[in-house]
């Protein structure tokens, strides 16, 4: 007990599915051990599995071998200590309002005893993803950034141990992605929560993680976990960021060192662009 | 600026269209009054109205609408309670739902009113054979459109609502069916457009057979002694029923529910 500040012990997970005659491997022998307040990243090529292990350990789907533990306790099922952020911007229940959709995840919860108290809950937890003022409006009134703020809202709002992100900045533009990237951040030291990020973003996963771990596909294997030591707040400009995006570029399978040149000096491209304001869409 | 043109221009088709109605009803008095048809079969409008305002003061054609609408919440709601026992196994079981589907297939091309005959003999002649075929009439639309929308809620909503340690009963409650409440209204409006023709129908191929009967019985026992303005009055009061279900129930829903919540097409 003493010491063992490990909040999710992943072992030897394999996730295998039968398509008719064929067999995909989608998981195979992951072993990952994740550290209470710790923010990882998953990056890995399409097909690798990063969905798949996100929703193991969200209790959606069961490891066809391997357990995953949540302190000590062997996952069954879905449950509030783990909340999933999703890519899609339906995730939200059009039925309800920005602060109807936090209210009813905090009352089917019997997180909260009172309507008052749950209201006052909600709106403390828009106000962190910035969107006080937009109670009342409907998912459906809302852009596709403040969609995703609204779900991160909601997740936090039932107070999980860990929050589950699979690419949740996936469909937003660049300038959206960088802002909601930061506020990820200030939350998560706001909150202290366990993060785990999956994204297809070199760049995205340098900036937010303590650890990037990198899958490989065919089958689904973590082929390297990386330590990030970077002083926050990241710049893709210093140089130790430059080491660690072309390590990773490589590790994906990336060979020719010409190109990964020139994909990093489009990235720095876009970054200044991105700071003069000139690409606010893109 | 935007919203108030909006409403202009709707405001302009809702005039438009009323102009269009009351030049058509002007049209029919005209018609009439040049006497080209006999009068007997092509009362002026202005009769058909005189004599149903005194059908509805002391006539008997009030407690006929109220009979019609009291077979068809009969009809209706037994349909919407076997409609959604249906689906809801329909959804928890597999099995169930292949069989629904080969149901909806067979069924559903039948019109209501061709079960009538054998209803009869099963049932007899009175109320019970009526409701029975509104049932029938109005339950493929109700089940099609529910389970279509419980299919079309998204799998993250679902997803969203497990995680919140929703399951069973309780997602069904709360994230299925207002989910799928588009679907469902537009089902009802279907059935409750079927339930009508089902029980007008219906109570046309009774004839005077039964004692009692609703709008389709007056109508035809009116046009049996000849009373056309009457049998025309049977189906203005019809039409009016229609509208004013339309506008007072299935709009007032749909504006507060699917249209607030961005859940229309349009
Ligand atoms: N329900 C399922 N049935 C059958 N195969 C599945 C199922 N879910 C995932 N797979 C397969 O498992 C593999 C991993 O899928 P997964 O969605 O986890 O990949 P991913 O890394 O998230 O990919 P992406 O980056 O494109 O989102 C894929 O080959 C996929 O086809
Ligand atoms: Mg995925």
């Amino acid at each position: 007990m003493v010491s063992n500040n490990e909040e999710l012990v992943i072992e030897n997970l394999d996730k295998t599915y039968y398509l008719g005659e064929r067999r995909i491997n989608a998981l195979e022998r992951i072993n990952l051990q994740v550290k209470t307040g710790e923010f990882i990243n998953i990056i890995g090529p399409s097909g690798c599995g990063k969905s798949t292990l996100l929703r193991c350990i969200a209790g959606f789907e069961k490891p066809t071998n391997g357990r995953v533990k949540l302190r000590s306790n062997e996952i069954k099922g879905p449950g509030i200590d783990r909340m999933m952020v999703f890519q899609d911007f339906e995730q939200l229940f059009p039925w309800y309002t920005v602060l109807g959709n936090i209210v009813f995840a905090l009352k089917v919860t019997k997180m909260i005893a009172t309507a008052k108290e749950r209201k006052e809950i909600a709106k403390h937890y828009l106000k962190m993803v910035g969107l006080a003022g937009f109670e009342d409006l409907y998912p459906h009134q809302l852009s596709g950034g403040m969609k995703q703020r609204v779900a991160i809202a909601r997740a936090l709002s039932v107070q999980p141990r860990i929050l589950l992100m699979d690419e949740p900045f996936g469909s937003l533009d660049a300038m959206t992605r960088s802002t909601l990237q930061e506020e990820l951040i200030r939350i998560w030291k706001e909150t202290k929560v366990t993060i785990i990020f999956v994204t297809h973003n070199i760049e995205e996963a340098i900036i937010l993680g303590d650890q990037i771990i990198v899958f490989e596909a065919n089958p689904g294997r973590v082929k390297e976990v990386i330590k990030n030591t970077l002083s926050r707040p990241r710049s893709p400009e210093a140089n130790d960021f430059s080491q660690i995006w072309e390590r990773i570029h490589k590790l994906l399978g990336f060979k020719n060192r010409e190109r990964v040149l020139e994909e990093r000096n489009l990235i720095r491209l876009f970054q200044e662009e991105r700071e003069l304001s000139l690409l606010p869409h893109l | 600026m935007k919203v108030t043109k909006l409403k202009k221009k709707s405001m302009n088709k809702t005039l438009n269209q009323g102009l269009f109605i009351v030049g058509v009803m002007i049209l029919w008095e005209l018609v009439a009054r040049a006497q080209w048809f006999p009068v007997l079969l092509f009362p002026s409008l202005s009769s058909v109205f005189v004599n149903l305002l005194t059908e509805l003061v002391n006539g008997e054609i009030g407690g006929r609408l109220l009979f019609s609408l009291y077979l068809i919440g009969a009809g209706l709601g037994l349909a919407v309670v076997t409609a959604a026992v249906t689906a809801t196994s329909a959804l928890i079981s597999p099995i169930i739902s292949d069989w629904v589907q080969a149901l909806m297939a067979v069924l559903h091309p039948l019109p209501g009113i061709a079960v009538l005959p054998i209803i009869i003999l099963w049932l007899g002649t009175g109320p019970q054979s009526i409701i029975a075929v509104i049932w029938f009439s109005s339950i493929w639309p109700l089940i099609t459109n529910l389970h279509t929308g419980l299919r079309s809620v998204p799998a993250t909503q679902m997803e969203a609502g497990r995680n919140l340690g929703l399951k069973g009963i309780a997602l069904i409650r709360f994230i299925l069916l207002p989910g799928a409440f588009p679907y469902i209204l537009t089902g009802l409006r279907v059935a409750w457009a079927r339930a009508w023709q089902a029980s007008v129908a219906a109570e046309m191929v009774f004839g005077a057979s039964g004692g009692e009967g609703g709008l389709g019985w007056f109508i035809y026992k009116k046009r049996f002694f000849m009373e056309i303005p009457s049998v025309f009055g049977g189906m203005i009061v019809i039409i009016l029923v229609g509208l004013l279900v339309e506008r007072l129930c299935f709009e007032w829903v749909e504006v507060r529910t699917i249209r607030r919540w961005g859940m229309t097409s349009e």
